[in-house]
Formats: structure tokens, C-alpha cells, sequence
């Protein structure tokens, strides 16, 4: 069973902080907020934990830059020697443009698929966007903590911060 | 909300105290004293110390105004209070040019193709004289002081003038592009003249990048320091917040990444070609102990700042940042060290007071002057119509 949520669309900015605010104050769960930019400092007032992509994405690139780094060396020193203008089998400056490459490679690569892992998204899924938040409104879902009723505290809230438009969603 | 916090806690004028500007300056007459014994006892050394000083000196009094155009250029506002800086470090262009008068003198200690005779007997050399010659290089020295003190007062006089300026913005764009343009021009053909000559036979299109890089690196290294020091101190506490420390920290990243790509650039393709006439710069600075220095110039300028800079908790940790910036200020001497030294000391590394004594002065002088300009004008500055 799904949780009850509220959703209200603002018009401005300051409006949308606010009613996450006072969200907050009132012990309401912050379910989520959607703007067609990013808000300076928005993830500290909603609360949002730290993202751990960066970890997928250091351990991505170094496991990029020994793939690099190994392949090169096992194909041009072990596997099938060539003598290139007289220089050593292993030459570590000339496999730094590749093992670099490949580190940012996967770096993004694995940064990339771990979001979309982590966000549910894949090829055929079939997501509703709310209306405006690419363009110039801005959302916020709220829900009270603990109950999967809704009650009329919430879109006054929601109200009371200047939100243009208050629906209910959730709750099958 | 963070605006209004910042510019109502603005902080009035700023004095260093007595005790360390004094101590600066007697460091730099220490160093002074010690670089004049040094020219009579070993004149090569001393020269080899003193030019390193002054390419130092030069570097972060041209970081001032190269971060403030580029500042402009931006529209970066987020460093508005952190602008006085490279302002202060702007402040001793001047006295860089005095230092660079005394290079003139010691050019017969430190460059081979000031030697009639050498050039005389040596074909390529004698085919470089039109431009390698103390004439022109004196010269050239001078012009290139000129722009940099002309161009680069504009540039600070765009935040630091009391009047109005019509049309602010485009103005301090147009000195922008303008100081960066002639920059470009000059440090290249300074980086030629000064550094690169001391391997009068080598070339390399890449070395003014290097040297550029390098400077960037050190200015805002020392830019970093400044600002985490009068953080602590108390001074700038509410301007420099965690944000802006990320933001300094990133910047210290990204330029330690770009002076390795250009460290690696120029090592790769003189490697690679494997030509006699540019192997020899390399050649000799991968022999014996030069050789020991050259892994860790990489590891102290680029891997440790890389790795460290890297997670966001210790960008934001003022102890590490100003770590972080006092282990590339001191990269970068070693730097300029394996830049300059090797031609000079040739296969023995010596790194002694004749090699110390300027350089240790030269930067105390700069400390002095950059504390003496902080303490003109007050700390953060107000919101000014030419600047982001």
C-alpha cells in the first residue's frame, strides 16, 4: 500500500524553501521537491543525507585506470611484444593517455548506471512528471509521518506558502 | 539569506602585527645580505637563488591580477570577498620590476648565450643571438613590466576605485580580456627569455604553459593560505564559509590537475619523439639525485593535492586546506628548483644557503608587502558597479 501525499506547485522559489521549512519544523515528511534548476543549498534545508555516488564513481575511475593500465601492459609487454621506435616493452608515459581515458570512462559509466539503479529508472519504465516543474513552477510532496491518512493540515500548509495548485496523490 | 548575513558582517581595515611583519622583513634583508655574500663567494648559486626568488616573486604578483580577470570575465561573483587578495598580491608588480632590474646584472653568471664568446663558437647559439642577446633581453624585461604594471593596475582599480564607473561591467570586461590577451603574449616570451634560455640549445612550445600553470597553482595556493589564516584569525570568519572553502579547494584541484596534464603534455612528446636537441633538458634532469626529485615534483604538486582535494569533507576542513596550500607553495619552489637549478649546478644536486637565502627572502618580501596592501582597504569589498 502506498503512502498518502500532498502535492502543492508554487510559482516562486522563496515559496517553495519556506513550505519545505515549515515542513520540516512540524515534524512532516519531505517526500520530495522538484525545481527546473538546481537550488542553492536546498539538499542541507530538505535534509537529504550525503549522496554516495562519489564513492561508485572514485572506485569506478581507479577500477577504469587498472584495466587501462594492466591491458596495455599485458598486450604491448607480455602477450605480443613490439618493438615501438626502441622503447621499452613496458613504458608507463605511453599508456597514460589510455589508462587516463579509460579511468574517466568508467568513472562516468559507473556513476551514470548506479543512478539509474538507484533512482529506478530503465529503458520502458513509465514515470509521470509533474506538470511545469521543467519549466517555470516548482513542486513539493509532503506527508505526515507515521499515518497514511492525509488530513487538511497538509495543503493548508501548502496554502499558507502561496502554492497555486494542492492535490492529493497516493494511497491505492 | 546568505547574502545578507555576509555583507552586514563585513569587516573594517586589518592590521598584521607588528612582530610578524617585522620578522618578514627581516627574513628578506636576511636573505638580501646572504644573496650579496653569495655573489662574491659563489656567484652561480647565488644567481641560480636569486633568479628562482625572483620567478617566484613574479609568479604570485602576476596571480593577483590573472584570478581577478579571470573573476570578471566570469562573472564570478561568489568571490567578491575574497577579491582584496589578489589584489594585495597584485600590490608588489613594482617591486617585482626592481627584482628584475637586479636580473639584468647577474645575467653573465646565469645564461650562455650572454657569453660573446660561447655564442661565437657555437652555431646555433650564434643563430638564436638576434633575440638572446642582454640588449634585448633587457629590454624585453622592462616592456614586459610595463604592460603587466600598467594593464594590471586597471585591473585592480576596477574594485578598489571610489568613483562610479559608466558602463561598470562592460569596462571591467573589457580590462579583462584585455590584461589576459597581453598576458598570454608576454609571460610566454618571458618564460623564454628568463627560464627556459638557462637551456639555451632546448625549446619547447609547451614550457610557457608550464611556467603559467605553475604560477596559478602557487597564486592560489597562497590566496587559499591568506584566507584560511584570517578565517582562524577572526577577520574573515563569516565571509569564508564552508562553501566557499569547497570552492577554493576545487579550484586548488582543478590546477594541480592542470599542471600535471601540461607537466605530462610536454615530458610525453619529448619522450616519445625521443630528438636529440630536446631530450637533453630531460636527459640530465633524469640522472642521479635530479632523478630522485623529478617522481616526487609529481607527487607533491599533483598526486598528494589530487587525492586529498578529493573528498568534500576535506576540502571543507580549513586545517587540511591550508596544508594542502602550504605543501604546493612549497612545490612549487621545488618546481622552479628542478627547472632552474640543473643547468646551473649541473649533475650535483646542491640545495644550500646561496640556493635558499634568495628565494626564502624574495618570498618573505612578498609576505611583507602582501600584509602592508591587505591592511590599506577593508577586508571584504562592498559591492562596487564593476565588479560581478
Amino acid at each position: 500500500m502506498k503512502r498518502f501525499t500532498q502535492v502543492g506547485l508554487f510559482e516562486r522559489e522563496e515559496q517553495l524553501l519556506a513550505a519545505i521549512g515549515e515542513s520540516r519544523i512540524r515534524g512532516l515528511v519531505v517526500v520530495d521537491a522538484y525545481s527546473p534548476y538546481p537550488i542553492h543549498g536546498i539538499d542541507e534545508l530538505m535534509g537529504i543525507r550525503r549522496s554516495r555516488l562519489t564513492m561508485v564513481c572514485f572506485f569506478g575511475g581507479l577500477a577504469g585506470l587498472a584495466l587501462g593500465l594492466w591491458f596495455q601492459y599485458w598486450s604491448s609487454a607480455t602477450d605480443w611484444p613490439l618493438n615501438v621506435g626502441g622503447k621499452p616493452f613496458d613504458s608507463l608515459p605511453a599508456f597514460m593517455p589510455v589508462g587516463f581515458e579509460l579511468t574517466v570512462l568508467f568513472g562516468g559509466l559507473s556513476t551514470a548506471l548506479m543512478l539509474f539503479v538507484r533512482s529506478r529508472l530503465w529503458p520502458g519504465k513509465r514515470g509521470r512528471a509533474l506538470e511545469g516543474v521543467t519549466d517555470d513552477r516548482f513542486a513539493l510532496v509532503i506527508a505526515r509521518r507515521n499515518t497514511d491518512m492525509s488530513s487538511a493540515e497538509l495543503p493548508e500548509l501548502l496554502r499558507r506558502h502561496g502554492a497555486i495548485d494542492v492535490w492529493q496523490e497516493g494511497g491505492e | 539569506m546568505n547574502e545578507v548575513r555576509e555583507t552586514t558582517l563585513t569587516p573594517g581595515p586589518w592590521r598584521a602585527s607588528r612582530e610578524l611583519s617585522n620578522g618578514l622583513l627581516t627574513t628578506a634583508g636576511l636573505g638580501a645580505s646572504l644573496f650579496l655574500v653569495g655573489v662574491m663567494l659563489q656567484p652561480e648559486r647565488a644567481w641560480g637563488g636569486y633568479l628562482m626568488g625572483f620567478i617566484y616573486f613574479v609568479g604570485l604578483a602576476l596571480a593577483g591580477p590573472l584570478f581577478l580577470s579571470i573573476v570578471y570575465l566570469c562573472g564570478a561573483s561568489w568571490a567578491r570577498p575574497l577579491r582584496r587578495i589578489p589584489e594585495a598580491m597584485s600590490a608588489a608588480l613594482p617591486v617585482a620590476f626592481v627584482l628584475g632590474l637586479g636580473l639584468i646584472v647577474g645575467t653573465h653568471e646565469l645564461y650562455e648565450w650572454s657569453h660573446a664568446q660561447v655564442v661565437e663558437e657555437d652555431l646555433l647559439l650564434s643563430h638564436k643571438a638576434a633575440y638572446l642577446n642582454v640588449g634585448g633581453f633587457s629590454v624585453r624585461l622592462i616592456i614586459y613590466f610595463v604592460i603587466w604594471i600598467w594593464v594590471g593596475r586597471k585591473v585592480v582599480g576596477l574594485s578598489t576605485s571610489r568613483t562610479p564607473q559608466p558602463q561598470g561591467r562592460r569596462r571591467s570586461i573589457a580590462i579583462s580580456a584585455l590584461f589576459m590577451a597581453v598576458l598570454s603574449v608576454t609571460l610566454s616570451l618571458a618564460s623564454i627569455d628568463w627560464v627556459q634560455s638557462l637551456d639555451p640549445h632546448w625549446f619547447s612550445t609547451m614550457f610557457a604553459l608550464r611556467i603559467l600553470s605553475g604560477f596559478g597553482c602557487a597564486g592560489m595556493a597562497l590566496c587559499t593560505l591568506v584566507l584560511t589564516v584570517l578565517r582562524r584569525r577572526g577577520p574573515m570568519r563569516a565571509v569564508v564559509t564552508a562553501e566557499r572553502m569547497d570552492d577554493l579547494g576545487k579550484i586548488l584541484l582543478s590546477l594541480a590537475l592542470f599542471w600535471a596534464y601540461i607537466w605530462y603534455c610536454e615530458y610525453m612528446i619529448i619522450w616519445y619523439t625521443d630528438i636529440p636537441e630536446e631530450t637533453g633538458y630531460y636527459l640530465l634532469r633524469r640522472q642521479g639525485d635530479w632523478g630522485t626529485l623529478l617522481p616526487v615534483n609529481l607527487t607533491v604538486n599533483f598526486a598528494v593535492p589530487f587525492l586529498v582535494l578529493m573528498p568534500r569533507p576535506w576540502r571543507r576542513s580549513s586545517v587540511i586546506l591550508t596544508r594542502v596550500a602550504v605543501l604546493i607553495l612549497v612545490g612549487h619552489a621545488l618546481d622552479l628548483f628542478v627547472m632552474i637549478a640543473p643547468p646551473i649546478l649541473g649533475s650535483d644536486v646542491r640545495l644550500g644557503l646561496w640556493e635558499l637565502g634568495p628565494l626564502v627572502g624574495a618570498l618573505a618580501l612578498f609576505g611583507w608587502i602582501l600584509l602592508r596592501a591587505l591592511g590599506r582597504a577593508p577586508l571584504v569589498p562592498s559591492e562596487s558597479p564593476a565588479a560581478p
